[in-house]
């Protein structure tokens, strides 16, 4: 079923063009201000549900990227200091200065990391892995990025197993800070000895699949780029040039 | 009042998946008990909830008449020691003995009766020749060792084993063979889970068989070895002697090699006087 709507998923449009999209979306929006975020932020969740994936992106986005961005405004505007006070309550104060510094910077966290996840929910690294090696990125670099990716994962559910483990002989982590500060050593010691035992194990198993052999190598994945694929890259270069343009006319005509 | 307690306990994960479903059993201290049943059935969980690592949902858990709801994990390892399916996820030390050491350490033990303790354990395990050298330099299967001293260190009453079977060779099978045997006159209880059908038929008295979350045979380990049905049931082997005894048609049930050769003897002198 999972497997199933992946493909259905991937076989929409290539992994390489939703990178494109992502790409333009975000840089269009950090180059202006949070009015046009907002719009590339509308349009983001447009995309996500045109891939059916709304809902699951809509939970993760208003979980992370908005919960940081109010946050980040809330500090950005009590800490900036300014001259021109617009609301003032107590030791707290709000300045124009400090508005305006604190909308640009957010509205550029807003665009740029609401793109970052809609990345993250619609493309499938492994397909857009092979379509970079395909195109003559070397597989090292390909490697690199993919085992990052799966780093966090893994040792996530690494350290919950070493946290059971060490819980279970006697070492208390369920209290005060200091208490946990004390299970640090233990907890993070297999984390780190593991990673190091384990690399020598990744670099043999790479071997054995010929990772370093001097030739051309063949790929099982075959990713569709079709024509729709090439249209919409073409377009995003296109809206990304004539974005950066519209800004420099502004900006001169402006200054 | 038994060691172990287990009340109607069922354990089901925040995103709605069962892995325990209304699990009851009791174990007195000094025995030594298998668990089995294929991967899935929800043997792992149900031994996390000796140790309060895992709270039951509902129902509970008794360790010499205390409910494991009250305390933490490392508040019960005094009463219920864990050895993991995998050692790397708790060795750091950078002795075997500092490692077999700590959690004494943890626990305030004076100098030295960790001492004395480490070096019993060490013993029973067959580690001492290593107790100087770094544990990461020493074979996974010995390396299994070193977790299991810790425990048997720790001194504690209960003991749980997960897979301690896998990986090892005949030698490290007959050492675990002989520590289920001092450990159990000692009065502490052995709860192990492992895959190895034969290894339990030898050195298990009592078996407890779990399928689809559930417990569905608790008993003598002769008797459920030859019970078919829920052996089939449970999707597990049974032990090569086992399967000898039912071809011969055997009405006893055993587990001993010799009973079933004495057997085939007799029925093969039968039928020579016959001739």
């Amino acid at each position: 079923m999972n497997m199933q709507k992946e493909t259905e998923r991937t076989q929409k449009l290539n992994p390489l063009t939703i990178l494109y999209i992502v790409v333009a979306l975000a840089v269009i929006s950090v180059i202006y201000d949070y009015k046009v975020s907002v719009v590339c932020v509308i349009v983001m969740m447009l995309v996500a549900a045109g891939f059916g994936e709304f809902t699951s992106y809509l939970k993760l986005w208003s979980r992370s990227i908005l919960w940081m961005c109010a946050l980040c405004f809330v500090l950005q505007i009590f800490f900036i200091p300014g001259e021109d006070v617009i609301w003032k309550y107590g030791v707290f104060q709000v300045t124009r200065e400090g508005l305006e510094q604190a909308s640009k910077l957010c509205s550029r966290l807003f665009g740029a990391g609401s793109a970052a996840i809609l990345g993250f929910r619609l493309i499938d690294l492994g397909n857009l892995m092979a379509v970079l090696e395909k195109s003559g990125i070397s597989p090292t670099v390909t490697y690199v990025l993919m085992s990052t990716a799966n780093i966090i994962p893994q040792m996530v559910k690494r350290m919950g197993a070493i946290l059971e483990a060490q819980k279970s002989r006697g070492i208390e982590m369920e209290s005060n800070m200091l208490v946990r500060a004390k299970a640090f050593l233990p907890s993070i010691g297999p984390l780190i000895l593991n990673a190091i035992v384990n690399a020598e194990e990744r670099a043999i198993t790479l071997e054995a699949r010929a990772f370093s052999a001097p030739c051309r190598k063949t790929s099982i994945k075959i990713i569709p780029d079709i024509k729709t694929d090439k249209i919409i890259r073409k377009l995003m270069i296109a809206a990304v040039i004539l974005a950066i343009g519209g800004k420099i006319i502004l900006w001169t005509a402006f200054k | 009042m038994a060691l172990v307690e287990v009340k109607n306990i069922s354990f089901q994960y925040p995103n709605g998946y069962l892995a325990v479903d209304d699990v009851s059993f009791s174990i007195e201290a000094g025995e030594n008990i298998a668990i089995i049943g294929q991967n899935g059935a929800g043997k792992t969980t149900t031994v996390k909830m000796l140790n309060g690592l895992t709270k039951p949902c509902t129902g509970d858990v008794l360790i010499r008449g205390e409910s494991t709801q009250k305390y933490t994990t490392a508040q019960m390892a005094r009463k219920v020691g864990y050895v993991f399916q995998n050692p790397e996820d708790q060795i750091f030390n950078s002795t075997v003995y500092k490692e077999v050491e700590y959690g004494l350490k943890k626990m305030k033990t004076p100098m030295e009766e960790c001492e004395m303790r480490v070096k019993d354990a060490a013993k029973l395990t067959g580690i001492e020749p290593y107790l100087d050298m770094n544990p990461y330099d020493l074979p996974l299967s010995i390396r299994k060792f070193v977790t299991i001293a810790s425990v048997i260190a720790s001194d504690c009453d209960v003991m749980i084993f997960d897979e301690p079977t896998a990986g090892q060779d005949l030698d490290g099978l007959e050492r675990l063979s002989e520590l289920n045997k001092v450990l159990t006159n000692r009065g502490k209880a052995i709860v192990t889970i492992t895959h190895d059908m034969e290894f339990v038929a030898e050195n298990y008295d009592r078996v407890i068989v779990m399928c689809q979350k559930k417990v569905i045979a608790d008993g003598k380990t002769k008797d459920v070895f030859f019970e078919k049905e829920i052996m089939n049931r449970a999707m597990l082997k049974q032990p090569a002697l086992v399967r000898i005894a039912n071809q011969l048609g055997m009405t006893q049930n055993t587990l001993d090699i010799e009973e079933v050769a004495a057997y085939i003897k007799n029925g093969q002198t039968e039928k020579n006087d016959a001739v």
